[in-house]
């Protein structure tokens, strides 16, 4: 601190026509910590980075122009990752944006990782159905409790524990879980 | 051997990891989004009370670029592509300026585009390196405070052999007991000094900065304890340039106490990368 002035900063004035600053920068300083696990669940739905990049920055704007909507008290972690997850479901890439991706140079390659071990996960994500694949992202991945993959998913706890389990089956068998471990 | 139901949570979440880690975009990719939301929010915030504002703006960008290119050859620092980032463009288009934002409508309306535009000639943004924490040096400078709100510029220094470029918003995490921590940065109007009330943003540019010259942020912070509990103190900021992948580490000699306001557990708001210093006298 570089001043002994202790009077306070002015309050936020409220902007004629709805909306005030005071609101706008608390929801963005909330907002921010969870852009990064957004863009892994974005990562993990869509499979592909660009897309998950256009999904996040979509849902975030979503969720800023709808944040007069959200509950008082509820947490905005489940509440903008159900947005994300929404937005992903809906994000189809035009014809337009394929010729624009097909133009970008390729992502460089990731140091230690393995291809062919990637690709594998990608692959056995991808032929899971999209419910399952959500909720096992979210346990796995993000790894949030199942109370708030329920939230997220939009679904009853019981049925976020069902679908976990059955994706656990479905990528255990296809990733071959069991003989991967010593 | 048989095997636990944690034995199995481990080795998939590994597997998760391994295949999903490197398509995630990574803290750049989250500045964008962050920028573009502030940008929006900022954008309808003016829309709706300051109407006219980016007319100003441009105005005020134009004269800047004049002041900066005229300087610009002294200081070893130029500005090569110049647009009000207000109006919610993507730092990816590299210098292209964006349709003016229509200041009658009453809320934001559609995102934009989060995919590059396809532009073929190259720009300094492509044919210059971004700017990375790895070669900058920084420290503090201009440091002032008035009516509990503190500001300050940040020199960052370009120690590396070649020029670099950067346009846009520094990512700033601050260091507490050895701990990086995020910080909830803004990029408003609301800032007292670095705008002046004036309800315009400051202008953002893309930067050259050769081997040895400097560029600025700055940025200006509550420090008065409005809340029960005490502010934190840091040690440092971290700041990471707009495009690049590593920070740079900033002493605060005499430790930043962050506190909040405007209804943010911290508020700290940032200035874009520039030219010239924000606080010099």
């Amino acid at each position: 601190m570089w001043t002994t002035d202790t009077r306070q900063p002015a309050p936020p004035a409220a902007v004629p026509g709805g909306g005030d600053r005071g609101s706008d920068l608390s929801f963005e300083a909330e907002l921010r910590p969870l852009i990064i696990p957004a863009l892994r669940l974005a990562a993990a739905m869509r499979l592909d980075r660009q897309d998950a990049e256009d999904a996040v920055q979509e849902a975030a704007l979503r969720a800023w122009r709808r944040q007069d909507n959200r509950r008082e008290g509820t947490d905005l972690r489940p509440w903008f990752l159900a947005i994300v997850a929404n937005q992903c479901r809906e994000t189809r890439r035009s014809r337009w944006a394929s010729v624009l991706r097909s133009a970008d140079p390729p992502h460089p390659p990731v140091p230690g990782a393995d291809p062919i071990a990637a690709l594998d996960v990608t692959a056995a994500l991808r032929r899971l159905p999209e419910t399952i694949r959500l909720a096992v992202v979210l346990r796995y991945y993000l790894d949030l409790p199942f109370e708030e993959v329920a939230s997220v998913s939009g679904c009853s706890l019981d049925a976020a524990k069902s679908r976990v389990r059955r994706g656990v089956q479905s990528l255990g068998a296809a990733l071959r879980l069991h003989e991967a471990l010593p | 051997m048989s095997m636990t139901p944690d034995d199995i949570d481990r080795a998939l979440s590994a597997r998760l990891a391994t295949g999903v880690d490197p398509i995630v975009p990574g803290q750049a990719a989250a500045d964008r989004i962050m920028r573009t939301v502030a940008e929006r929010a900022a954008g309808g915030r003016r829309a709706r009370g300051f109407a006219g504002g980016s007319g100003a703006g441009l105005r005020a960008a134009l004269l800047a670029a004049v002041v900066a290119l005229l300087v610009g050859g002294v200081l070893g620092v130029s500005v090569v592509a110049l647009h009000d980032r207000s109006t919610g463009g993507n730092p990816r288009q590299g210098g292209q300026v964006p349709p003016p934002v229509a200041t009658q409508t009453p809320t934001p309306t559609a995102s934009p585009p989060a995919t590059p535009s396809p532009a073929a000639t190259p720009t300094l943004a492509t044919a210059v390196p971004p700017c990375d924490g790895a070669t900058l040096t920084a420290r503090l400078a201009d440091q002032r405070g008035a009516a509990g709100t503190d500001g300050a510029d940040i020199v960052l220094h370009n120690a590396g052999t070649i020029a670099c470029t950067m346009e846009g918003y520094t990512n700033v995490q601050a260091l507490s007991n050895g701990h990086a921590v995020q910080l909830g940065v803004t990029h408003s109007i609301g800032g007292t000094v670095l705008n002046n009330n004036n309800g315009t943003l400051p202008v953002t540019a893309l930067v050259a900065v050769q081997p040895g010259a400097d560029a600025y942020v700055a940025f200006e912070y509550s420090s008065v304890n409005s809340g029960p509990t005490q502010c934190p103190s840091y040690t440092a900021l971290l700041i990471t340039p707009p495009q690049g992948q590593h920070s740079v580490t900033v002493p605060a000699p005499n430790s930043l106490i962050l506190c909040g306001g405007y209804g943010a557990s911290i508020w700290l708001d940032e200035a874009p990368v520039s030219t010239t210093a924000y606080f010099a006298s």
